[in-house]
């Protein structure tokens, strides 16, 4: 396979996530990887909860993920053929929580993406920190490693790397939908280290989607009023996070 | 006639492109050193591996000659060799190539060049091998996604 099959394999899967610890690259391949996709896709949409600016491409609406009735399927038809982007998303998908009402909007994740053609894209250190549906649906795993270690001390080697203009890695894909065939990709992700922001903190959705308000509803009536008051600051602050984020990328 | 709703793969509006020699830079810095090093997958490894044996085997001083290599013993020359490109150490090679050329003096169950070539050939790909997860994909991928 050459470097494009490649790339077209990764981009066919709906599900693809990026791992590994600390310092791996996974949020900046995760922006390259949407970039390359929207370029090959044509595709004019991403909802993402970590600010990205790609200045070369215009009709492109980036959109905010804050909450999780986005994730309603209603709300996944407004998101037809666009790419999420999920970046730590064990923050939201937390393995410990996977019998609770709180990831009940899981489901909507293998029902409305596909039958909107919506791509998930995201990142996690630890699979096993990860909701054990989530963990089952992802058809592909991305392990990023750089090919080059120019010092052990991380601030040593990311100045020289940053002076050398070399953030290349090694991507070792894992096609679980395709009896897990590994193959690699090798990118330079020096080219957009300036379209997303290193420093930024995704915080949690705001957890609001249709099946949980109403599981609510009925067992607490008067806290769930008082919830909806409390959902839309969590999405204010979220938003505002998510804009000021944005605004740090040069 | 009904309208023809637009296909869900068709995008609605064209992704357009503001600066098309600063996307060039950037694809063309992206995939610079893309062919020359790196990972290389199990079966491209496997393939240099055969070749690597194959060329040795037809050279015209040993074309003659038979080998007792055991399967296991075809993978730890094909490991060794592997991690000496990794640590370029001479005296490995030179202990490869002794093995080989000790392995073929020995005249217990010998094979001849047509049935090892065949064995390599029919070997292929290692499907268990390549589903086993090994080593940082089995760190990271833990138990969650079996």
């Amino acid at each position: 396979m050459d470097e494009l099959q490649k790339l077209n394999t990764v981009f066919s899967r709906f599900i693809v996530i990026f791992g590994g610890e600390y310092g791996r690259c996974k949020s900046l391949s995760e922006t390259a990887l949407v970039f390359l996709e929207l370029l090959h896709t044509q595709k004019t949409k991403v909802i993402t909860n970590m600010p990205i600016k790609y200045p070369v491409f215009s009709n492109l609406e980036i959109t905010p993920l804050v909450e999780t009735k986005q994730f309603d399927l209603n709300e996944l038809s407004k998101m037809k053929n666009s790419i999420m982007v999920w970046d730590e998303m064990h923050n939201d998908l937390f393995s410990r929580n996977f019998n609770t009402e709180k990831n009940k909007f899981i489901p909507n994740i293998s029902v409305g993406f596909r039958k909107d053609n919506i791509k998930l894209r995201g990142s996690l250190q630890f699979f096993d920190t990860l909701e054990k549906m989530m963990g089952l649906m992802m058809e592909m795993v991305i392990i990023p490693s750089f090919v080059t270690k120019y010092s052990s001390d991380s601030e040593e080697d990311r100045k020289i790397r940053i002076s050398n203009k070399d953030f290349t890695v090694s991507w070792e894909c894992t096609d679980k939908k395709n009896n897990n065939e590994r193959f690699y990709i090798k990118i330079n992700l020096y080219p957009f280290l300036k379209m997303y922001n290193t420093n930024f903190k995704p915080y949690t959705l705001a957890v609001n989607h249709s099946e949980y308000m109403e599981r609510l509803y009925k067992n607490k009536k008067t806290y769930s009023e008082e919830y909806v008051n409390i959902c839309s600051e969590k999405i204010n602050e979220n938003e505002t996070n998510w804009r000021g984020g944005l605004e740090e990328i040069p | 006639m009904a309208k023809k709703e637009p296909s869900q793969n068709e995008p609605v509006q064209q992704l357009g492109i503001t600066d098309e020699s600063s996307l060039k830079n950037i694809l063309s810095e992206a995939f610079s050193g893309a062919d020359s090093t790196g990972g290389k997958d199990d079966s491209y490894k496997e393939l240099e591996t055969a070749k690597l044996i194959i060329a040795t085997f037809l050279n015209p001083a040993y074309i003659n000659s038979t080998s007792n290599l055991s399967a296991e013993e075809i993978d730890d020359i094909s490991d060794a060799y592997y991690m000496n490109l990794i640590f370029d150490d001479e005296l490995i090679d030179k202990k490869i190539t002794s093995f080989i050329e000790l392995k073929r003096s020995e005249t217990k169950e010998p094979k001849n060049l047509l049935s090892f070539l065949s064995e390599i050939a029919g070997k292929g790909i290692d499907a268990n091998r390549m589903n086993q997860n090994n080593g940082l994909i089995s760190r990271f991928i833990g138990n969650r996604t079996r």
